[in-house]
């Protein structure tokens, strides 16, 4: 009896702690949404979560946004951006990883190691060359900066993870599929890439975060604003200078949060067994 | 078979993607005929296209692009694209723009960039090269101390801005202090004290380190009658000077005229934003004139006073400087018709009508005087900004708004509001980080 107690009031002090340590991470997202229906001076009043008065016309006037663009456009365009750049990604990513994990080619090594030193290159400095580099192709005011480099594996992080996570799987699965007949592109695409779905998920999910998300490539090659993505639509009317309306800025943080976590939510479980197996050698 | 199939299948994925990235360039190609194109027939028809790139929020984008759908009903040969944004990465947008020469042809920016961006090239066309633009409208003083770059008129400022006391009157009433009061570092430091005594919980300031910084800077400009630092990167002012401020500075944390930046610190940078000071705990905010309507939008009853000058000050150290300038990108092919369009921006009654203040204070007579008869302007703003003009301390020059010079200067205050130095190691420090500092900026130069 005694036992059982001590472990129940173990189990509700663990319980407790998790509870308010769950809610102290969730408070600042918790605080956004609330934020959306609280009246414009209410926001920075005071951190209390329920409003004053309520208020939902934050949502309809942020959505219109400054009158010449809706809040729509931005995620069309947001969508026209970032699928085709998911999509690129995880195709030219996971065909040269396989390439490095599988393959004996001159140079390789140098090769790999180049293609690692790009992943220790700040952003920030290659920012300039690579602008002047796009406006020479013309591509500036467009979404090409984003889709076609997509196209040629230039995200080394993926490649990096693609690797280690191929070096996992058995070759012998490999050597198999060879007796019966198979050439390099068939054991890719039967073999390889069957086993591999949950890195690439993961994969399609962190670049969909991170296009979606990214504010200075697109701040810095889009100039219209009618191709807007949402990552500025959000700051395009924050200055210091002027009245900001932060309710409605706050409901369009809330909504262009909704699909990141959709993808999320409902890739969850690929998600986190493809982080979790790719530390791990075969 | 089913195998042949995929391999077919992924064969023709690669050769769709090879198609596309020839698409693409072959589309390049011909968007640069089609630009060619519009080019030469522009300059028989004189149809243009212009850029418009400026920064601000909803109001000030509401009211441009009502402006510019009126000019170009008007203009109808004229089409402006505009490009706006909030503050957020516009200086490294337009830098790398500059650079990259992809720049719009007219461009907002700020005064303070000036020194940065000409240190990188010369960017902006000389606008008193341009005939269409009349800038006898404009307080020429006001241009020759803020408008021009090596002798060029390399913009028009868009709006007066005006170092400023913003208060609660709120506050004021219930602390039962006189909102006519005209404020000198005696009866401010008094006035602190005798708040924060009545009331604990009350402070008479909202000062971050950025807005003690200012602070610091007119005392000891008031005193000395220099530049902060002056041209020839010397300091503009000795350790006895710079330690009396810093001790006045101490007086007023200690007697708790100042909220602790230990309360503060999460609203460093954007003091308007403490919820003390939203919700009437706090009195008074030195600022600009430009935060005036910010503020007016959270604090109903907000009134603006002149900041404190000392009575025997050798310079009120009040800064009028404009609120941003209007440039003309130096490589536009429409050079012509983007003055044009500033001469209209800043000279036409409709436009000032259109415009408001939603860039400050407007910086030509005519357009005061049609915002004051139309109603448009607050009068309590136009008052300050007007009396802030009459007592104006000479202008900041470049090297006195070296944002490294700023940095270094809140680190020290910031030592200074912690009790981690007293105010005389304070005033050492700033004078070796400085000297440092200013030796580097100096050897940079060369």
């Amino acid at each position: 009896m005694n036992d059982l107690k001590k472990i129940n009031v173990s189990i509700i002090f663990t319980y407790i702690f998790l509870i308010a340590f769950a809610l102290l991470m969730v408070y600042p997202l918790l605080w956004v949404v609330s934020a959306s229906f609280k009246p414009n001076e209410d926001i920075f009043k005071s951190l209390n979560l329920i409003p004053s008065r309520v208020v939902t016309d934050s949502y309809i006037n942020g959505w219109k946004g400054t009158g010449q663009y809706t809040f729509g456009r931005f995620f069309l365009n947001t969508f026209i951006m970032v699928v085709p750049t998911v999509i690129f990604t995880v195709v030219s990513s996971t065909v040269v990883a396989y390439g490095f994990a599988r393959f004996n080619f001159p140079f390789k090594k140098v090769l790999f190691a180049l293609m690692i030193s790009t992943l220790m290159l700040p952003d920030s400095v290659i920012l300039i060359p690579r602008y002047i580099l796009f406006n020479r192709f013309g591509w500036l005011d467009s979404y090409k900066p984003f889709i076609i480099p997509a196209l040629l594996a230039t995200a080394p992080f993926f490649v990096f993870m693609m690797v280690q996570f191929l070096r996992g799987l058995p070759k012998e699965l490999e050597e198999s599929a060879v007796i019966d007949g198979c050439n390099s592109f068939q054991i890719l695409l039967r073999i390889t890439i069957p086993l591999c779905i949950p890195a690439i998920i993961s994969m399609a999910i962190f670049q969909f975060i991170w296009t979606w998300n990214d504010f200075l490539n697109t701040l810095i090659y889009i100039n219209s604003v009618s191709k807007y993505t949402v990552s500025l639509g959000l700051r395009m009317s924050i200055d210091a200078t002027s009245v900001v309306n932060w309710n409605q800025i706050m409901a369009m943080t809330v909504i262009s949060m909704l699909p990141c976590i959709v993808i999320f939510f409902s890739a969850q479980k690929y998600f986190v067994e493809g982080i979790a197996t790719t530390g791990l050698k075969g | 078979m089913n195998n042949f199939k995929k391999f077919v299948s992924l064969v023709l994925v690669v050769l769709i993607g090879m198609t596309l990235l020839v698409g693409c360039s072959s589309d390049e190609s011909s968007q640069e005929s089609s630009n060619n194109n519009t080019d030469s027939s522009s300059n028989e028809s004189k149809n243009v296209t212009l850029r418009f790139m400026w920064w601000g929020g909803d109001d000030r984008h509401k009211a441009t692009l009502d402006a510019i759908d009126l000019y170009m009903q008007k203009n109808p040969n004229v089409k402006i694209d505009a490009e706006y944004s909030g503050i957020d990465g516009y200086l490294q947008k337009l830098v790398t723009q500059l650079s990259g020469n992809t720049a719009a042809d007219i461009i907002q920016i700020d005064v303070t960039w000036i020194p940065e961006l000409a240190a990188q090239g010369d960017f902006f066309a000389d606008l008193s090269q341009q005939k269409s633009i009349d800038t006898t409208t404009f307080d020429q003083n006001f241009l020759k101390q803020y408008s021009y770059l090596n002798d060029k008129l390399i913009g028009l400022p868009t709006g007066i801005n005006a170092s400023a006391l913003l208060y609660n009157k709120d506050f004021f009433a219930k602390y039962g202090i006189d909102d006519k009061t005209v404020w000198n570092w005696d009866n401010l430091a008094e006035t602190a004290k005798q708040v924060h005594q009545k009331d604990k919980n009350a402070y008479l300031l909202n000062f971050d380190a950025t807005v003690s910084y200012y602070m610091v800077k007119a005392y000891v400009i008031q005193r000395t009658g220099n530049y902060w630092v002056n041209d020839d990167y010397s300091l503009g002012f000795d350790k006895q000077v710079l330690t009396d401020a810093f001790t006045y500075l101490d007086q007023l944390f200690k007697n708790g005229g100042i909220q602790p930046f230990s309360e503060s610190a999460p609203f460093q940078g954007k003091p308007e934003q403490n919820p003390k000071w939203l919700n009437g705990e706090l009195g008074m905010l030195w600022n600009w004139t430009s935060m005036y309507n910010v503020n007016k939008a959270n604090i109903k009853n907000l009134g603006i006073a002149m900041i404190p000058v000392a009575p025997d000050a050798k310079d009120t150290g009040i800064i009028v400087r404009p609120s941003q300038l209007l440039t003309i990108n130096k490589n536009s092919e429409n050079a012509e018709e983007a003055a044009k369009f500033i001469n209209w921006f800043f000279n036409d009654p409709e436009a000032a009508k259109i415009l408001k203040d939603v860039r400050g204070l407007p910086p030509t007579e005519t357009a005061r005087k049609i915002l004051v008869d139309n109603g448009l302007l607050d009068p309590a703003l136009n008052e300050a900004t007007t009396n802030a003009t009459k007592m104006m301390g000479k202008p900041e020059n470049g090297i006195s708004q070296n944002q490294e010079l700023e940095k270094i200067s809140t680190d020290v205050i910031q030592e200074l509001a912690y009790q981690k130095l007293t105010p005389e190691k304070a005033a050492d420090e700033l004078i070796s980080r400085f000297e440092q500092k200013l030796s580097e900026l100096k050897d940079q130069q060369k």
